[in-house]
């Protein structure tokens, strides 16, 4: 092998420009790789972090939904899905807070409301809802700072504003709430429209601000529990005439307007009557609720618990299901992903035209060495020795350079940290991982980097070798 | 403010009072369309009649909801009060001009509301009650003959003026012996079909006009989902001006 290496080292020497080209090629997609993997790596931990520290925790338990539910309702095309109860509330929270390294439970109630002026309806905004059980909430969420009144406290009705989505009111819809104003809450839940009037108790500021999370309010829960239709004595069977059921089932055209036009008497009906039968009270179904989140003592201790109830669902037959801070925060979480996606994406079209560069390089190599190859083999090379040789020579050229790609990204790595940038706002601040950029390398990464350049150099030798091992001897001698 | 369009109205239209039967070649299609936006405006006189909805979605009881309308074209007033579910009992909307409040009975309070709210998860949309301006919002892009069932028929396809309307296209399927929609195929901007109408041929007879008494609609997303109404309880008499105000809806809680 050493033989190899040498005439390898002296092979590139030779062909200085174009063991360059490849050279810089490979060198700068193992930058690419690395500084663009590390980005990606910050950012998912930026984000990962902010959502179990500020809103997901480390275990979700929902109900069992045909469609992805998260922490921000149920995914649906179409059509508004109302969230379904956690059922088997109390024993799943027993369970749930036997488990080993648990380290705190809270519940949660989801929904959507418009928000208005108690003396002047027409002035509206939107809310996404958080109804919380205050007494544990804050113990599992550290998110927030007060900035006027106060948070949620426990049996108090309520809602807390964020400042950026009364900012954001004001600007939009020229209004905002004031601290102590009373606000009216539309909801359209399982029960139709409800409408409710809670003071504005609290406004804070989010320690992990986003665009997105800015919309999240917090709310007594019960006030949200009759604004979802959380309440009990709903679902009241109302009779189906036969005729109502035949037209239900008819999808035939022809047949529904097959009969003859059919023409009834209405008899006159006296003035209408304003005073129908006194309607049942509400009552709140005070056990309800959406969501149920955990904190554990080890992040590692998660998919073990996630496990563990998810099995234990199963054999319960509990229609609930179990997932990470990923499930709970739903689409925001896939941000990312889709991130990475399109990264990946971006890095496989590079290493395309990189491979189409270094082959096409490494072909003119090749032609212009035919002479060289030609007496090699007339000296008794066999093929697999020049087919040894290209891949030594490629597979050099592939170290050297990814050792200087290497060092070059920890180097861009490292003058990125020493620069000091700061976020500016909040959603770098996610994607940053903190206020400041401070890239970090995983040395799984970098391991894949090498790897996947070195894959690269490998597949892009592969055809200009077949093409060297295509040389007659006694031709390539001629062309000498 | 142009008005939002719906296939209710449509049933409306069909009070084909002064019904004419359409000629093929010398057709005048825009007055076939102003003839049924003429004809469900009920004028100088109210309207009002009960109506019950019964919805149905894959993998779910049908859910019943009953709902009373209270119209007065004239000074473009509609008073929508639910009925049924008994957990909705009291909930109403009431509109006047271009003022659309909702009122809770639970909370007793009112809230600005839009037309384009689906009622009770039903496929019926509360702006389905409006009347109807088809000729003043819409211009024909094609007309077509067909049949439908043992009936003759015009199909319109619609194409929206304005983005005030809930959909930009509608492909309409009118009667040709009389100026009656039989089925109204909404869709998107994207050309998608969002929802099928069909108002079977079953009138009530109120007064000098004929109202559609069954309705199917077809939630054409959504597959499964559909809804199915029937009216009764229908007046052209002239209602009281304490129907078309705040207080009726606190009242009738």
């Amino acid at each position: 092998m050493p033989v190899m290496l040498r005439i390898a080292f002296r092979n590139l020497l030779e062909h200085k420009a174009k063991s360059l080209i490849i050279g810089v090629l490979l060198a700068l997609g193992v930058i690419i790789l690395i500084v663009g993997n590390s980005f990606m790596d910050t950012a998912a931990k930026g984000v990962k972090d902010t959502f179990i520290g500020n809103y997901t925790g480390d275990v979700f338990v929902a109900a069992k939904n045909k469609n992805p539910v998260s922490l921000f309702g149920v995914q649906s095309m179409g059509q508004r899905d109302a969230t379904p109860n956690i059922p088997d509330f109390d024993r799943i929270a027993a369970k749930l807070a036997s488990l080993p390294g648990v380290t705190g439970v809270t519940s949660q109630v989801t929904g959507f409301s418009l928000l208005a002026h108690k003396s002047n309806e027409s002035d509206q905004g939107f809310a996404l809802l958080f109804g919380i059980d205050p007494s544990t909430y804050y113990k599992l969420f550290d998110n927030a700072v007060v900035l006027e009144g106060s948070l949620l406290k426990p049996g108090e009705d309520g809602l807390v504003m964020s400042r950026a989505m009364l900012d954001r009111m004001q600007k939009d819809a020229g209004w905002s709430p004031k601290l102590g104003e009373t606000l009216l809450l539309t909801g359209m839940g399982k029960a139709g429209f409800k409408i409710r009037s809670v003071p504005l108790t609290g406004i804070i500021r989010f320690k992990s601000d986003s665009e997105a999370t800015s919309f999240i309010s917090y709310v007594d829960v019960n006030t949200l529990r009759i604004l979802n239709g959380m309440t009990l004595g709903n679902d009241e069977e109302t009779p189906v005439s036969e005729d109502q059921k035949k037209l239900l089932a008819t999808t035939n055209e022809d047949e529904l307007f097959g009969a003859e036009t059919l023409v009834s008497e209405q008899k006159p009906e006296a003035t209408p009557s304003a005073a129908p039968p006194p309607r049942k009270a509400i009552e709140i179904d005070t056990g309800a609720w959406n969501f149920m989140l955990a904190r554990v003592t080890n992040p590692s201790v998660a998919p073990r618990t996630i496990a563990t109830l998810n099995a234990w669902f199963a054999s319960e037959g509990i229609e609930a299901q179990a997932g990470d801070w990923k499930a709970a925060a739903g689409p925001f979480a896939q941000s990312i992903d889709v991130l990475r996606v399109v990264f990946n994406i971006a890095i496989i079209i590079v290493a395309i035209v990189a491979v189409i560069i270094m082959m096409n390089t490494l072909v003119i190599s090749v032609i212009e060495r035919t002479g060289e190859i030609g007496t090699m083999r007339a000296l008794g090379a066999q093929k697999g020795y020049v087919r040894k040789m290209f891949l030594v020579e490629t597979l050099t050229i592939a170290g050297v350079f990814g050792l200087i790609g290497m060092a070059l990204s920890f180097a861009i790595i490292a003058i990125l940290g020493a620069m000091h940038i700061e976020a500016g706002n909040p959603f770098l601040e996610i994607l940053f991982a903190g206020k400041v950029l401070n890239l970090s390398v995983n040395p799984g990464s970098v391991a894949w980097s090498m790897v996947l350049v070195g894959m690269v150099a490998v597949i892009a030798h592969l055809y200009p070798v077949s093409l060297a091992l295509k040389v007659e001897p006694v031709r390539a001698m001629q062309v000498e | 403010m142009k008005r939002l369009l719906g296939p209710f109205a449509a049933a409306l239209a069909a009070a084909f009072l002064l019904a004419a039967p359409a000629g093929a070649a010398t057709t005048d299609f825009k007055a076939i369309l102003a003839q049924i936006d003429k004809m469900q405006d009920f004028g100088s006189s109210d309207f009002s009649a009960v109506y019950n909805i019964v919805s149905e979605k894959p993998g779910e009881n049908p859910a019943t909801t009953q709902i009373k309308i209270f119209r007065r074209d004239l000074q473009n007033q509609i008073l929508i009060l639910l009925q049924k579910p008994e957990k909705q009992k009291g909930q109403g909307y009431l509109k006047i001009d271009d003022n659309v409040w909702f009122y809770d009975p639970e909370s007793g309070n009112f809230s600005h509301s839009t037309m384009k709210e689906n009622i009770n998860n039903t496929d019926a949309k509360s702006s389905d009650f409006k009347r109807y301006t088809f000729a003043a919002d819409y211009d024909i892009q094609k007309t077509e003959e067909g049949k439908l069932g043992s009936y003759e028929v015009w199909i319109f396809t619609l194409a929206a003026k304005n983005t005030e309307v809930s959909y930009q296209k509608i492909r309409l399927t009118v009667r040709k012996d009389k100026a009656v929609p039989l089925k109204e195929e909404d869709f998107s901007v994207s050309d998608r079909l969002m929802r099928t109408t069909l108002f079977l041929p079953t009138y009530i007879k109120a007064g000098d006009r004929q109202i559609p008494a069954k309705i199917k609609m077809v939630d054409e997303l959504n597959k499964g989902n559909q809804s199915v109404l029937t009216i009764s309880d229908v007046t052209v008499s002239k209602l009281p001006d304490s129907v078309f105000t705040k207080a009726f809806l606190e009242r009738a809680q």
